[in-house]
């Protein structure tokens, strides 16, 4: 039985119309008038069980929309939703018993106490087993570094120590999905690199399925061997992250500056994308072409002043994929 | 002026916070009906004139207490004890800025709004339906004048109660007190008419009277000497103000010494 | 696939949630305890202010022999039993007027994926802190009220004098629970939840004080009258409308059903499956 299903998922928001002028403000009152708005629009995947799949997609391209489809807090418009061979919606409990949820931006731990009581209580609330709870504290004391702020309370974490408690308080009753939402979102480098290594054990270690999404390219490299893209609620996107890194992850982007009004070619390995002011702009794949022979080959024609070379980041990728170059 | 910008911000606050607007209507205009029938049913048993006061100078006292309720509020104080919860009363205290005059600005727009858009319609509304007698005009210009003396005293008194939390490190309970003491001896749910003597007398030493007995009783017709409640207004407001700036003083020298 | 222990049913659902429920309620007062000085100084505060405003009314009855048939005693039982049945609303239940908060931050979202009632969260994740003043000031004039009306020698009557004050906190749970639950319909609905905030002063003196109509709306409409001034009718000689009194534990369970089940469309609203 696969993880998680979603078969012709469709959602559309009603946004109520209501006018500024007080007239037809107290009109809308009694006669509301709605515009609708289609978050989602016929999504389908299947995830098996222990996959770690990530999901992207631009701010408002539906990603937290799916995560609150499949998580049950929202039924869908149309089209069908399984987790677990439940629909998580109308089965909200059963559902709520077997997954874990992070909201990157939201905090399920008790502000004013120290760290061990919120595991207490989520302790009871799962009805999690005596054995399975000191194997699973133990597991994160060992991968988390639990043990060393166990006593602290939550409101004097750092943001990185809250985030690796919000992710054991995810993972404490063995759940059979994870949906973690944004699980990096304002982390420093060292953090991340905890969160991420802490995934890949948790993937390799047991069978569970980890629905992640994030802005950040390298969780996905780093811990997903699928991801799915997402732009304006459709999927674009859907297959490894190697393919996808491939394709679209290694382009870069060099900017020159040069003196006199030349309109230079693009050398072997590059395109000429455009022009930014009087700076010249190129796009190339690192794995074809290296920064200093597109240097070389430019610098035959032109005086080069100044330069500066970015790598394409999601953004640019899901850009690229779904407008072409938009850059 | 650079005051006036405290008062401004204040005013902003209100217009987009509608939640407090909403808190001081409703709970004024529940109140202000609450006070009406209970005082209406007192009067309905005791004798024609307790202490004195007739049903209508009575209703004229209450009703108006109700309704600039929402005007003497305590909220220089509260300001302050959510300073000292939040751990900014240090930054504020070491500013050059003089505390006591800017967030009396502050304060002020938040008391010109809730008077304009709570106090003077509930008000109205109280006159036109005549539960509210109005008296002549030159007594209107004599309460408003010991109205806003009244605004002085609670915002003084508010203010060096609100800075005792410096030193006790929280003055949200303090605040309670000193609501819990004007509601006692201000007069303001009990006229002091209809205090037992011994009552009375405490309550006449205290500054709490000036709150809102003097200003009440001005405009109820039940006050012999309009220029002597005023003076003495205006004695409680200049002796407070000064235990405040002296409690300032003391914080800001404290601060000294911790270096902070 | 994990196998889980079957969640309870029945019966064993509702030891689950009152299991869970004093794991709720620790954790609230270990958070209340974090800040020792603070809670003491707050409920100190709010029982001077408490006391102030029982002061008024023993003012009121220096002059006045009683009000529209009630003598001191009485009011200040009626007074009493509103006070402790808002304070126990207040201090376990409150947080559920912040319905509109957690709907606005997206904070319900985060109840909707755990196995539990989503209300029983927002109420049990909260314990008031400042409030214990008023319960405290409750229980000792009721007992005060109460001998003197002679209470003493009734047990029946203090069984149903406690009986009542818990119903009266499900009918300011009903009121309050109805008035949040707008949220799912308004964005900013404070003035609605400001104004069943501040009608409860209503439930605190005698219903016979009040117009016809005030008094119709706080039987059948926001039914406050029932917080207090109705269930104390078996207790007190003035004795009206004992029929409406015994209805008491009724009338506050089919108010909090209505209130429930007005919550619930809400939410379904919410979560996409109503209108």
């Amino acid at each position: 039985m696969p993880a998680i299903i979603a078969q012709e998922v469709t959602k559309e928001y009603r946004i109520p119309q209501r006018g500024h002028q007080l007239g037809s403000y107290l009109r809308t009152l009694f006669t509301p008038s709605y515009h609708t708005i289609r978050a989602l629009n016929a999504v389908s995947f299947t995830i098996e069980p222990g996959e770690t799949v990530g999901y992207i997609g631009l701010n408002g391209a539906g990603k937290s929309t799916t995560v609150k489809l499949l998580t049950g807090i929202l039924a869908p418009t149309s089209g069908r939703v399984e987790v677990a061979g439940v629909d998580p919606h109308r089965e909200r409990v059963t559902n709520a018993r077997r997954i874990g949820v992070v909201f990157g931006q939201r905090s399920q731990l008790l502000w004013d106490l120290p760290v061990r009581e919120t595991f207490q209580l989520l302790r009871h609330v799962y009805r999690v087993p005596p054995q399975c709870y000191q194997a699973n504290t133990r597991r994160f004391f060992e991968l988390l570094g639990l043990d060393a702020i166990w006593d602290q309370p939550v409101r004097l974490l750092s943001l990185g120590q809250k985030m690796r408690c919000e992710l054991a308080a995810a993972f404490l009753h063995d759940p059979s999905v994870v949906y973690l939402d944004e699980p990096t979102i304002g982390l420093d480098v060292l953090a991340k690199a905890t969160i991420r290594e802490f995934l890949k054990q948790i993937s390799v270690r047991t069978q569970v399925t980890v629905f992640l999404t994030t802005h950040d390219l390298r969780d996905i490299e780093e811990v997903c061997r699928r991801v799915i893209l997402i732009h304006q609620g459709s999927v674009v996107y859907d297959g490894s992250p190697q393919k996808l890194v491939q394709e679209y992850g290694q382009k870069a982007r060099l900017e020159v500056e040069v003196v006199g009004d030349v309109v230079p070619t693009a050398p072997p390995g590059a395109r000429l994308a455009g022009r930014n002011g009087n700076r010249w702009v190129f796009t190339f794949d690192r794995q074809q072409v290296r920064v200093p022979e597109l240097l070389a080959a430019l610098g035959q024609t032109l005086a080069i002043r100044d330069l500066t070379v970015t790598e394409l980041d999601l953004e640019g990728v899901v850009r690229r994929i779904y407008g072409g170059e938009a850059l | 002026m650079t005051y006036l910008a405290f008062a401004r911000v204040a005013v902003l606050r209100n217009l987009t916070y509608r939640a407090g607007y909403w808190m001081s209507l409703t709970g004024t205009g529940s109140m202000v009906a609450i006070q009406y029938c209970l005082w209406s049913a007192v009067y309905s048993a005791a004798s024609p004139a307790p202490g004195g006061m007739t049903l209508a100078q009575t209703l004229t006292y209450v009703l108006t207490a109700r309704a600039a309720s929402a005007f003497l509020s305590l909220d220089a104080g509260r300001g302050i004890n959510q300073r000292v919860r939040l751990g900014t009363i240090a930054t504020e205290l070491a500013r050059p800025v003089d505390l006591q005059l800017a967030l009396f600005f502050e304060g002020l727009g938040e008391a010109a709004f809730t008077l304009l858009a709570v106090s003077v319609p509930v008000f109205s509304l109280l006159a036109l339906t005549g539960l509210v007698v109005v008296p002549p005009p030159a007594t209107v210009l004599w309460f408003v004048a010991s109205l806003l003396l009244a605004y002085l005293v609670m915002y003084a008194l508010s203010f060096a109660v609100g800075l005792m939390g410096f030193w006790t490190g929280n003055g949200m309970g303090l605040t309670d007190f000193l609501e819990a003491g004007v509601v006692l001896f201000s007069g303001a749910l009990v006229p002091l008419d209809f205090y037992p003597a011994s009552l009375r007398s405490i309550a006449q030493v205290l500054p709490f009277q000036t709150i809102y007995h003097l200003p009440m009783s001005i405009f109820a017709g039940r006050t012999g000497s309009l220029p002597s409640s005023l003076a003495l207004q205006a004695g409680w407001a200049v002796l407070l103000i000064l235990a405040g700036r002296l409690a300032w003083h003391q914080a800001r020298s404290v601060l000294m010494v911790q270096g902070g | 696939m994990q196998q889980l222990e079957p969640f309870p049913r029945g019966p064993t659902l509702l030891a689950h949630y009152l299991k869970v429920y004093t794991i709720y309620v620790r954790a609230g007062w270990l958070a209340l305890m974090a800040y020792p000085v603070d809670f003491t100084v707050r409920n100190l505060g709010n029982l001077a202010w408490n006391l102030a405003a029982v002061g008024a009314i023993w003012l009121i009855f220096t002059f006045t022999g009683s009000i529209r048939g009630f003598d001191r005693a009485q009011v200040l039982f009626i007074y009493a039993m509103s006070m402790l049945a808002r304070s126990i609303w207040h201090l376990l239940w409150v947080d559920m007027m912040s319905v509109g908060g957690y709907v606005q931050r997206g904070e319900l979202d985060r109840l909707l994926v755990r196995p539990l009632d989503p209300l029983f969260q927002v109420v049990a994740g909260y314990l008031d802190h400042d409030d214990w003043g008023e319960l405290a000031l409750g229980l000792m004039v009721l007992a005060l009220a109460g001998r003197s009306l002679g209470l003493g020698k009734q047990p029946l009557l203090v069984a149903w004098t406690a009986l009542a004050v818990l119903c009266g906190s499900l009918v300011y749970a009903a009121v309050h629970l109805a008035a949040a639950s707008t949220a799912f319909w308004m964005v900013r609905n404070s003035a609605v939840t400001s104004l069943a905030w501040d009608i409860d002063s209503f439930s605190r003196y005698p219903l016979d004080i009040y117009p016809a109509v005030i008094r119709l709306a706080l039987t059948w409409v926001v039914p406050f009258g029932f917080a207090a001034y109705y269930p104390s009718q078996l207790v007190l000689a003035t004795g009206t409308h004992r029929y409406l009194a015994a209805l008491t534990p009724v009338v506050a369970v089919a108010a909090f059903a209505g209130a429930y089940r007005f919550w619930q469309s809400g939410l379904s609203r919410y979560q996409g499956t109503g209108h």
